[in-house]
């Protein structure tokens, strides 16, 4: 099973409807799209179709860094590493768990944790 | 092919308490016991890397002066190594130091009743005989034939070898390193110049690095960089004038230790590729101990699953230094540490994140519109750096991998010297991996725990100058440029 196949299918254990799509600019592979309802920031309450994307097996080990959002984002203050807002129609960054990443246990390194610890801070931090 | 055997510190300490108790308690009694082993495959060498020993059950063997097993014993050790997928290893204690030939009653246990029976896993057997030195000797019994190996590797705070002076003589004195020898004894100048040790990386530390490997004796050095001499190298490599320019870095290092090595047999396989290129890769795990004066995320990572993995200690050594906003010097450190079975990965030391990997990967570290992004003006500062912080920190690095091979039981185990330039302050530290590494966790996994991203070597084209990632990046912009 691929990298973007263990992906799509923990996000499906967590009850989110998932797509696996290619972004033809997008150049680094396949993403995992979902929706994806902000639980804080100045998004709070909306719900943004997001994906999940890396060309590159090794996942759980190694995480996605790159996040896609299908929607303009402009005034939002996105993650530092790189951002381009418009690809597409999506609003691509690279947002590296890298902080946190390395030291979860084996069986924490999974969708659950990349939402509740990574993903759920990056909204809270736009 | 070669072979070696690789016990864990760990595992080599719970053996010897077993199989040498009675030894210790003053009688004259061998011992024996099962484990089980995994496969380490290089380009020229398999290792067996014995990861757990199969304590033996009451009646299941019996001491009479020798040592003997019941047929249950070796039907469970079987079983167990069925279900682990791994092979079997047959281990016992004789009453004498050194390495270890075998008697006839030796050979006909281990080849007619042990290693068939052994086969249904899908590896050979592997047998090994403790000396009452805690030396080990070590053989592979492939079909009815048998395979000694060339010598016995117990990596953990240090490295403890056994040779078979048979397949690998020891180095002769040579009068060019008579000071050298006389510094450190015999016996650790026939451990280091027996080596095959490899060094990653060719920039100003590695080439370092080599120079001294050669000058103390080392006899077979592993050379890989993918890199060219460039002019703003030259300030800082060791070997390089302006000639030198557009020539590799491995093949310049390689013709000078040719003139600086002290061995009489010298060898240097110059390779010029990445680590994470499949024959490279392989070359690496042949060697014994690896050096890894490289700055990039990915060579880091695959040094660090050889380390555990493979059971080969890298020796690892980072240099920063960062300016004032007026261009002045702010802050410069440098660091040797030890990477290996016992120690501290390179993860958890912070040098690299898995993050940082797949950046590499994918090409976002090389890529231009990282405008604001902090980790490529460290990377930039990384790469600020003087000859003689180069020279500093090589000298650490060779300093503990010496340390690392002759230390005495009784030695502190250091693993890592970090010296700050400014305060002018040099600290040790000993420090352990985080409480779930999985990097530490892979300790003798061996071929099981294949590396995902070693790729096959690209043909050398018009981006023969570049990295992989850098031409990844390349490709990527062709696409976005529909170019």
């Amino acid at each position: 099973m691929s990298a973007i196949d263990v992906v799509e299918r923990e996000l499906r254990e967590l009850d989110y409807r998932t797509e696996i799509i290619e972004v033809p600019r997008f150049g680094f592979g396949k993403i995992v799209v979902f929706d994806y309802s902000v639980a804080a920031g100045c998004y709070r309450g909306r719900t943004f179709r997001v994906g999940v994307g890396f060309q590159d097996e090794g996942y759980p080990e190694y995480p996605p860094h790159f996040v896609l959002v299908a929607d303009d984002l402009s005034g939002a203050r996105l993650p530092k590493y790189y951002a381009t807002r418009n690809l597409d129609g999506w609003s691509v960054f690279s947002a590296p768990p890298s902080d946190f990443w390395d030291r979860l246990a084996p069986t924490e390194k999974n969708m659950k944790t990349y939402l509740r610890q990574h993903l759920t801070r990056l909204w809270r931090d736009m | 092919m070669r072979y070696d055997a690789v016990l864990t510190d760990a595992v080599h300490r719970q053996v010897a308490g077993l199989l040498l108790q009675h030894v210790r308690a003053g009688r004259r009694q061998e011992d024996l016991c099962f484990g089980l082993w995994r496969p380490a495959t290089g380009a020229e060498r398999k290792s067996a890397l014995v990861f757990e020993i199969i304590s033996p059950r009451d009646r299941e063997r019996m001491l009479h002066g020798g040592a003997s097993f019941m047929p249950a014993y070796l039907t469970r050790s079987i079983r167990l190594a069925l279900r682990n997928r791994c092979g079997l290893a047959f281990m016992h204690s004789h009453l004498s130091p050194g390495w270890q030939g075998m008697s006839a009653v030796d050979v006909a246990a281990e080849r007619d009743r042990i290693a068939p029976p052994a086969r249904a896993s899908g590896l050979p057997l592997v047998g090994l005989t403790l000396g009452t030195d805690e030396s080990w000797s070590a053989r592979f019994w492939l079909r009815e034939e048998r395979r000694w190996c060339e010598k016995v590797r117990v990596v953990g705070g240090g490295m403890r070898l056994t040779w078979n002076d048979t397949l690998r003589p020891p180095p002769e004195r040579r009068p060019m390193l008579r000071r050298t020898t006389d510094t450190w004894g015999a016996r650790a100048q026939q451990d280091l110049g027996r080596l095959r040790v490899g060094v990653v990386g060719l920039g100003s530390v590695g080439c370092m690095v080599a120079e001294a490997l050669a000058r103390i004796g080392v006899s077979d050095v592993v050379l890989i960089d993918a890199d060219r001499v460039e002019e703003h190298n030259l300030d800082r490599l060791l070997y390089a004038g302006a000639k030198d320019v557009g020539v590799r870095k491995v093949e310049l290092v390689a013709r000078h230790l040719k003139r600086s090595a002290t061995a009489a047999d010298f060898r240097a396989d110059a390779r010029a590729g990445w680590i994470q290129e499949r024959p490279h890769y392989l070359a690496a795990l042949d060697c014994d101990i690896l050096f890894a004066a490289v700055d990039r995320p990915l060579p880091k990572d695959v040094l660090n699953h050889i380390a555990y993995a493979h059971c080969i200690p890298v020796v690892f050594g980072g240099i920063f230094a960062a300016r004032k906003a007026d261009g002045r010097l702010g802050q410069a450190a440098w660091s040797a540490v030890v990477a290996g079975p016992g120690n501290r990965c390179l993860r958890c030391d912070g040098q690299y994140t898995s993050s940082e990997v797949v950046m590499e990967r994918d090409g976002s570290l090389d890529d231009p519109s990282y405008v604001q992004d902090e980790r490529r003006s460290n990377q930039e500062r990384r790469n600020q750096n003087v000859f003689p912080f180069s020279a500093n920190v090589a000298s650490f690095m060779v300093l503990e991998m010496i340390r690392y091979v002759v230390r005495e039981a009784w030695w502190p185990a250091t693993t890592k010297l970090h010296y700050s330039f400014v305060p002018n302050r040099l600290a040790t530290a000993r420090e352990q991996c985080h409480a779930h590494c999985s990097i530490a966790e892979k300790t003798a996994d061996g071929d099981s725990a294949a590396y995902p991203f070693i790729v096959d070597p690209a043909p050398r084209g018009r981006l023969a100058w570049s990295s992989a990632s850098t031409a990844r990046l390349v490709k990527r912009i062709r696409r976005l440029t529909g170019r």
